[in-house]
């Protein structure tokens, strides 16, 4: 035994010694065709390397378009390098040598990266890394080693609204991204009065939807619903039935994909009959099309796109020169080289290259204050669009020249789901469509207002989360054990059924079923692994050993399907009921859970195996000594816990998008489900899921949906504190 | 075995403060930022150890402290322009406040309910902040690029943020051997083994615990306000991360529950080996990966951690890693 642990540790200990080794002689994440970075010394008149800095999002969750940022990078690199390099004023040819490291898509890890690139990588220049809040972080570490650095990916306009003089900002900038939508929905429909605004809490979405309210209230419209929700928010039922008895004519905001994604997918399932619906970030990806029919009509702002045709004529008629490759020669190297069609992450990230070509090729040197010089007063035409920086100190290389250009998703007349550029006139490529369902003239609000229907849909669902919840609360019943892999267990389920679907073709709910399976021999092999040797020991060892069972799956899941976001389209239909919507997949999934929950019950109740389990989670001693196999029982029951986790996940997967990080916020409801229900009581678990969703429901219709959570917690922790045994649940 | 003992404390904070100097001393800002993560981690994972090593409470969500610590000093900072040092030491005394008035009740739970608790308090003031418009709501707060001219530019307040973060750590080691030497101590121990008989020998579980759970709340407090006060951001979702919390719970796990050396071991090591994974290609896609499997290794075959295993194999280390 103590040689095990003894040989444990020496491998832990020469593992992190080889890490080590390994460290400093490791070339950073290379480029394609990045010839022998480090070898062309710097020699007067010669090639030397021109080293840019900047941290992807290799995991985390700007992972997904952090990599087509840096693609975009990549190619213009390798572009370069193919013409030639950059010529300087002196005669040396810079050959572009791109050194990045994973930023985890965290803020402190970006400045610590960032530190490392400009102290002791000694780069010349910076590119950003990908998303607002993390421009942000790498802008004070920027401006502190007075670099330049072209951002793409962060279009917040907060960051460059504070006296930075060395940041350049290749985005036009959140505070422009629904403007155009109103002038769009304006211009197709006169008539449109009722806006609703909905925004993620983010740094982003906020700045996104400040700007567009007096917008919205200058072009005459009438704001009615005004709201944000919270970031990792996966329902909006109660946020839609309220934009419903609304009635608005039309719906801007969003946040990002996911939400984004799953609100689309809301509005059609509940028919809110408005006219134009414009989200962010979500709708110019094209993964927003596996919610089918209810990505039609939608509308999306978007930084550039393949069809738009930005060229040395546009740039003619704007009287400034145009410069860099045309948009087909871009697409046609994008494709070639990465086998896909680039996104507008894409185009950003090579503009924020060609930024930087431009402004050393005008300078001619690398010298900060003289690249500053070349880039204050530039204003060109490329490929993404006119670029053009603020000068004034205020605001200083904010983007003022780039404009939004609108997409919408059409049906096709072959039946089949694509986008079409709308908006700027000048650059369309069709019409807007009308959106399906949306009603003509305004809408009458539905008889039930906000609360009924909003009751009903926390209901249904609080009935799903109460599956895991009962998974969960059934592990800490028997072996005392808080299970953090739960959350990591259910995203199994949903990619489960993903894989069935999307992968196999075959029925969805046959996936719920091979999910349950999985997830109980998946349990059980758990269990061998992690948890039965630290049963009975200090209370922290099994929260540890779970924690890194979770982190293992969310690496191993990350690492294959990226924490891109997925949907599987299942459309059940839906029925109305007195002004109430009951959408097929939410009744299916609560037979569903309620059948898995009447069947542990008899196995737990009416068989002898489920007897045993129960005596050994009353004494497990005394059941032993009545010959029950205690370490049997206690596998099958932590299989029986993992199996309704998966369940329960693979039914949300049938009515939610996710990601691979999903697993986290369900986890979360799930211990608030079973501390409402009394810790250990699978009953209570149902009642406390019933009680959650009733409460998510009433809430969400009566205050502001990001409140809900608070009034959550605050229930929680009051539950804890006053009834430790549970609302609802029996007293042991 | 006395003479060791004796010796311990000093020595340890000798060569914690000297490893802190050299990249002031070298003026190596790429090793400055790297170290002060490393501190920032132990002072963490010291702070956590001094409830769940002592008394055996797992205070999941200790990052809340870490967190309104920040967010406290930074809107004095920002909106009341004080200056950094008073505005990191006004952070503290939210982060108690909070400790006594929540401990007061949830410390009464035990086990996995306290643990519970803990995370429901840390959610409760994430969400809270998201929509508290004076501390900038979702959007958070951050200093303009002049913020930091009173420090001497955005180098020297990294600068000063270091050094107040380098004496914050050793503050921690320093409390964390005075606890443990103590009667205070000797009692929080008698309850992680048994609160009851501890009950019964005079000593009084709640005040107790309450003390140990206050004073884990303002290192945290202030590391929060050199954290976010160096990042010139801070937003809700990077204060009240849950994830930096379970790490921190990691770092002890790593280095030995219930000692002194063992958080700065484990949060040294464990950040040391994030750094070194992520910036190694051959580990940066599957670097989560990595490091569950070491926990799981660690915790499946070497629950005292590291600190355990050398002093079974060494027991004259004992006196020096207590």
């Amino acid at each position: 035994m103590r040689g095990i642990r003894v040989l444990a540790a020496a491998a832990v200990i020469t593992l992190a010694a080889a890490c080590g080794a390994t460290a400093p002689s490791s070339a950073p994440v290379a480029s394609p065709g990045s010839g022998e970075p480090g070898a062309g010394a710097a020699t007067t008149g010669g090639t030397r390397p021109l080293r840019i800095g900047f941290t992807a999002s290799l995991t985390g969750a700007q992972q997904v378009a952090s990599a087509k940022q840096v693609q975009g990078i990549q190619l213009w690199a390798a572009d370069v390098r193919a013409a030639g390099g950059i010529r300087l004023a002196d005669g040396t040819i810079l050959m572009p040598d791109l050194v990045s490291y994973d930023d985890e898509s965290k803020a402190d890890r970006v400045q610590a990266l960032y530190t490392r690139l400009v102290a002791e990588d000694d780069v010349d220049v910076l590119l950003s890394p990908y998303s607002s809040g993390l421009v942000k972080a790498a802008a004070v570490i920027s401006e502190q080693a007075g670099r330049i650095m072209i951002t793409a990916g962060g279009a917040d306009d907060a960051t460059m609204e504070q006296g930075y003089t060395g940041i350049y900002q290749v985005y036009t900038p959140a505070s422009r991204y629904l403007a155009g939508a109103i002038d769009l929905a304006l211009a197709a429909d006169p008539s449109i009065r009722r806006i609703a605004i909905v925004n993620e809490k983010d740094a982003f979405s906020t700045s996104v939807a400040t700007a567009a309210k007096p917008y919205a209230a200058s072009r005459g419209l009438t704001v009615v619903v005004d709201e944000g929700y919270d970031s990792g928010t996966t329902d909006f039922s109660a946020l839609v039935d309220k934009i419903a008895a609304a009635a608005p004519d039309a719906v801007i905001g969003g946040g990002h994909f996911q939400d984004g994604q799953t609100f689309a997918r809301q509005l059609a399932e509940k028919q809110v009959p408005a006219r134009f619906v414009a989200l962010l970030v979500a709708p110019p990806e094209p993964t927003f099309a596996e919610i089918g029919d209810a990505a039609v009509g939608v509308v999306g702002p978007s930084q550039w796109e393949p069809s738009v045709d930005y060229s040395p004529a546009t740039a003619a008629g704007l009287g400034i020169p145009y410069y860099g490759p045309t948009g087909q020669a871009f697409t046609a190297g994008y494709t070639a080289a990465f086998g896909a069609a680039p996104s507008y992450h894409a185009a950003g990230g090579y503009a924020a290259g060609l930024t930087l070509q431009l402004a050393i090729e005008t300078a001619g040197t690398l010298d900060s204050a003289t690249l500053r010089a070349a880039l204050d007063p530039m204003d060109v035409e490329t490929f993404f669009g006119r670029l053009h920086f603020s000068a004034e100190a205020a605001s200083h290389g904010k983007q003022l020249g780039h404009q939004m250009v609108y997409i919408q998703w059409q049906r096709q007349a072959d039946g089949s789901l694509a986008t079409a550029v709308v908006w700027p006139p000048d650059v369309r490529t069709a019409g807007l469509a009308p959106r399906p369902g949306a009603a003509a003239g305004g809408g009458d609000a539905p008889l039930a207002g906000a609360l009924l229907p909003s009751l009903v849909d926390g209901l249904l669902l609080g009935l799903v989360y109460a599956l895991a919840a009962i998974g969960l609360t059934l592990i800490f019943g028997i072996m005392r054990v808080v299970n953090l892999a739960h959350g990591a267990a259910m995203t199994m389920g949903m990619f489960i059924v993903l894989g069935v679907t999307a992968g196999l073709g075959l029925n969805p709910y046959l996936g719920v079923a091979i999910a349950a399976a999985v997830g109980l021999v998946a349990g059980v092999i758990v269990y061998a692994l992690a948890v039965h040797r630290v049963l009975g020991g200090a209370d922290v060892m099994p929260l540890l050993s779970t924690f890194a069972v979770n982190l293992v799956v969310v690496g191993l899941a990350t690492a294959a399907f990226t924490t891109s976001p997925r949907a599987v389209d299942v459309d059940l239909g839906a029925m109305r009921v007195a002004g109430i919507t009951l959408l097929g997949t939410h009744v299916v999934a609560v037979a569903v859970s309620l059948a898995a929950a009447g069947l542990l019950w008899a196995f737990l109740y009416r068989t002898r195996t489920g007897k045993s389990v129960r005596a050994v989670a009353t004494d497990r001693a005394a059941a032993e000594l009545m010959g029950i196999d205690a370490r049997r029982m206690l596998a099958l029951s932590f299989g029986i816990g993992i199996a309704l986790a998966m369940t329960a996940g693979a039914l949300l997967a049938t009515m939610f998008s996710f990601t691979v990080l999903a697993g986290d916020a369900y986890q979360t409801k799930s211990f608030v489900i079973v501390v409402l229900g009394g810790l250990g009581s699978p009953l209570g678990a149902l009642l406390g899921g019933l009680g959650l969703g009733l409460l998510e429901g009433a809430a969400g219709a009566m205050m502001p949906v990001s409140w809900v959570p608070v009034l959550e917690y605050l229930l929680f922790i009051a539950v804890l504190v006053i009834r430790p045994a549970g609302l609802m649940g029996n007293r042991r | 075995m006395r003479s060791t003992r004796s010796r311990f404390l000093p020595a340890t904070l000798l060569l914690v403060g000297a490893i802190a100097l050299v990249p002031v001393v070298g003026g190596n800002t790429a090793l400055r930022e790297s170290l002060f993560l490393v501190l920032v981690a132990v002072t963490l994972a010291t702070s956590v150890n001094l409830v769940m090593g002592y008394s055996g409470y797992v205070s999941f969500g200790n990052i809340v402290f870490f967190g309104l610590g920040g967010y406290v000093a930074f809107w004095l900072m920002r909106v009341g322009g004080v200056h950094f040092l008073p505005a990191a030491l006004a952070g503290v005394i939210p982060s108690v406040l909070l400790a006594v008035l929540i401990g007061l009740p949830v410390l009464r739970l035990r086990g996995a309910y306290f643990a519970l608790a803990t995370i429901g308090i840390n959610e409760a003031v994430r969400a809270f902040m998201t929509n508290f418009d004076p501390f900038g709501g979702s959007v958070g707060m951050f200093f303009s690029a002049s913020a930091y001219a009173p420090y001497g530019g955005a180098r020297g307040a990294a600068d000063l943020a270091y050094l107040v973060m380098a004496g914050v750590t050793l503050l921690a080691i320093a409390t964390s051997w005075a606890v443990k030497t103590s009667t205070f101590g000797l009692a929080l121990m008698t309850i992680r083994e048994d609160q009851d008989v501890a009950d019964v020998m005079g000593i009084n579980p709640a005040r107790m615990k309450l003390a140990a759970y206050a004073l884990s709340a303002v290192f945290p407090a202030l590391a929060g306000a050199a954290f976010f006060f160096k990042n010139g951001i801070i937003e809700p979702s990077s204060a009240f991360d849950l994830n930096r919390s379970i790490e921190s719970l990691v770092m002890v796990a790593l280095g030995g529950i219930g000692t002194v050396t063992g958080p700065l071991i484990g949060g040294s090591l464990y950040q040391w080996l994030r750094s070194v994974l992520i910036t190694n290609p051959l580990f940066a896609n599957i670097q989560l990966v990595v490091a569950g499997l070491l926990l799981l290794a660690v915790v499946q075959l070497a629950p005292s951690g590291l600190v355990g295993l050398l002093v079974r194999r060494a027991r004259v280390l004992r006196g020096a890693l207590q």
